[in-house]
C-alpha cells in the first residue's frame, strides 16, 4: 500500500457539516452504492491504522494564489415532512419566508467556494478516485447540487498528510499530530463506534503553486 | 464527553422541577423539534405532548426540546401579561431573543440577557442565583473562563448565541464545544464556527504592531473582506500590506474560515469590549 493525493476539481459550494467529509467514509459510501448494500461494512481499498482507524485524511481544502476561499450562501428549500394537514388554517394565509407557525421555506446554510480540495491516503488511489466519482458530491445538500467535483489528479505521497484526521486518544502521541489537535468524539471506521480522539480543526487548507 | 443535548438537560433542572408533565411512551419514530430518535433522547421512551395551538397537530417532543419551551416563572419571570392584569405570559428559553447562553462543563447554566430582560426577570431563580448576567453572550464565555468557572471545555460546553424565537431552528443542530479553537454558536438558524482561539491571536499580534485601533473599523479590513466574498484585488492587497509593520503575522492569524473574515471588525470589537470589562 502507498500514499496518494488525489485532487478534486469542485464545481459547486460546500456546505460542510458538522463532521467534515473524510475520504474512508466517502469510498464506503461508493463501495454501499456499487454493491446497493448499507447493511454492512465493506472492505475499504485503504490501509488500517491503530491510531486512526484509517489512513485516509478528511477534506482539505486547496486554493490557489489567484483564488483563495471565499464565503457564499446557499438558500436551499426546507424539509417539508413535519408540515401536517393540520397545520395549514382556514382559510389558507400566505406562507412567510421567515416562518410563524411552519416550517421556514428557505433554509440558509454557509457555504465555501473552493477551487480544488484534496484526499490523502495510504492504499489503492485509483481505486478510491473510482468509488468516489460514484458519489454527487461533498458535503450537506450533495443531493441538491452542492459540492459537486471531479478528481482530476492522482499523485504518489510520502508526506504523511493522510494523518489530518482524528486518531484515538488514548493511543496516539499527541505531540506527534502534524495539527493543532481539538479534543471530540468521532467514530473512526464506518459503522464504527464514537471514540475519544483528538481531531484537526474543521477546515484544513493548503495553497496550490 | 457530554452532548449539547445531555448538558442543556442537566443544566435546565430548575425548570422541569416545577412542572407536571403528562409522559407517554412515543409512538412516533424521533422527536419532533430535535429530530433525535427516541433512544438518544435524554429520557428514552419519555415523550411529552406539544401543541402550539389548539389548532394545530400535536407534536411529541423529548423532555429536553419540551423544557426549552416550557414557560417558568420561578426559574426566570414573567414575560408579559396580557389582557387583564392577573393574565401573565411566563418567560421560556425559546422565546428570548437577544439572550443568548452558556452551559459550562459542570452542567450549570448561565444566561446572558439584555437589560430590558434582566428588568424582567430579576426575581426569577436563575438570577438570584447569580446565573444571569446582563452582557453579551461572548463577554460572559470569556469571563467564566476567566474565573475559572467554565470547566474544562475538552468535556463539552454548549455556547448559545441567541435563543431567538424558533426553538426548533435551535434545538435542530444543538451542538457542544470541545475547544476554544472551535467554537459552535448556536442560533436559531442552526450554528456557526467561531474560531476564538485563531481570533485572540490576531488580537494580540494587532496590538502589538499598534493596528488594534484601526483594526477595530470594517475599512481596515475591505481587501481581506473583498476576497473572503470572491473579489481578490491583488493591488488593495499589497497597499493593505504595505501598511503594516507585520503583515504576515496578521494574515496567519486570519481565521481560517472565509465566512469570519466578512466580519472581523466586528468580532474583534467584542473582544475588544470583554477584555476591557
Amino acid at each position: 500500500m502507498s500514499g496518494f493525493r488525489l485532487l478534486l476539481a469542485v464545481h459547486t459550494p460546500i456546505v460542510l457539516p458538522r463532521v467534515p467529509p473524510r475520504l474512508d467514509m466517502l469510498v464506503h459510501e461508493g463501495l454501499c452504492r456499487l454493491h446497493g448494500d448499507w447493511s454492512r461494512t465493506h472492505d475499504l481499498p485503504l490501509a488500517e491504522d491503530v491510531t486512526a482507524g484509517i489512513r485516509a485524511s478528511q477534506l482539505v481544502f486547496v486554493q490557489t494564489v489567484s483564488t483563495p476561499l471565499a464565503t457564499t450562501t446557499l438558500a436551499m428549500p426546507d424539509a417539508t415532512g413535519n408540515l401536517d394537514r393540520a397545520n395549514v388554517s382556514n382559510p389558507p394565509r400566505p406562507f412567510k419566508e421567515t416562518g410563524g407557525p411552519r416550517p421556514k421555506r428557505l433554509t440558509e446554510r454557509a457555504a465555501i467556494q473552493t477551487p480544488y480540495a484534496a484526499f490523502y491516503g495510504e492504499g489503492d488511489g485509483q481505486r478510491c478516485a473510482e468509488l468516489l466519482s460514484l458519489l454527487d458530491g461533498l458535503g450537506r445538500e450533495h443531493m441538491r447540487g452542492s459540492g459537486s467535483f471531479e478528481v482530476i489528479d492522482i499523485q504518489a505521497d510520502d508526506t504523511d498528510r493522510w494523518r489530518f484526521c482524528a486518531h484515538r486518544r488514548d493511543v496516539v502521541d499527541v505531540t506527534s499530530l502534524p495539527f493543532d489537535p481539538i479534543a471530540d468524539e468521532r467514530a473512526l471506521t464506518p459503522h464504527g463506534q464514537p471514540e475519544p480522539v483528538w481531531r484537526p480543526e474543521q477546515i484544513i487548507t493548503e495553497t496550490l503553486r | 464527553m457530554k452532548n449539547a443535548y445531555q448538558r442543556l438537560f442537566e443544566a435546565t433542572e430548575t425548570i422541569r422541577s416545577e412542572v407536571q408533565w403528562s409522559l407517554e411512551t412515543p409512538t412516533t419514530g424521533a422527536c419532533a423539534c430535535c429530530g433525535r430518535a427516541w433512544d438518544a433522547v435524554e429520557q428514552a421512551d419519555q415523550a411529552a405532548a406539544y401543541q402550539y395551538s389548539p389548532n394545530m397537530a400535536v407534536e411529541w417532543y423529548c423532555t429536553t426540546c419540551k423544557t426549552v419551551r416550557e414557560p417558568s416563572q420561578r426559574a426566570l419571570g414573567i414575560e408579559r401579561r396580557a389582557g387583564r392584569s392577573d393574565n401573565t405570559v411566563d418567560a421560556r428559553l425559546g422565546m428570548l431573543p437577544g439572550a443568548g447562553a452558556v452551559i459550562t462543563a459542570h452542567s450549570v447554566l448561565h444566561l446572558a440577557v439584555k437589560p430590558g430582560h434582566w428588568d424582567k426577570f430579576k426575581g426569577g431563580t436563575y438570577a438570584q442565583t447569580g446565573q444571569m448576567h446582563v452582557c453579551s453572550p461572548i463577554q460572559l464565555l470569556l469571563t467564566l473562563e476567566r474565573d475559572a468557572r467554565l470547566g474544562d471545555p475538552a468535556k463539552g460546553i454548549v455556547y448559545i448565541e441567541e435563543f431567538g424565537r424558533k426553538a426548533d431552528g435551535l434545538m435542530a443542530d444543538l451542538r457542544v464545544t470541545t475547544s476554544l479553537a472551535e467554537l459552535w454558536a448556536n442560533t436559531e438558524n442552526g450554528p456557526s464556527l467561531i474560531e476564538l482561539t485563531r481570533l485572540r491571536t490576531l488580537y494580540d499580534r494587532l496590538a502589538a504592531q499598534d493596528s488594534l485601533d484601526a483594526a477595530l473599523k470594517p475599512a481596515f479590513w475591505q481587501p481581506i473582506r473583498r476576497a473572503a466574498q470572491g473579489h481578490l484585488d491583488r493591488d488593495a492587497l499589497r497597499a493593505w500590506a504595505d501598511q503594516r509593520n507585520d503583515p504576515q503575522a496578521i494574515l496567519d492569524a486570519l481565521p481560517r474560515d472565509p465566512k469570519m473574515r466578512l466580519s472581523l471588525h466586528s468580532r474583534l470589537a467584542t473582544l475588544h469590549a470583554a477584555r476591557a470589562a
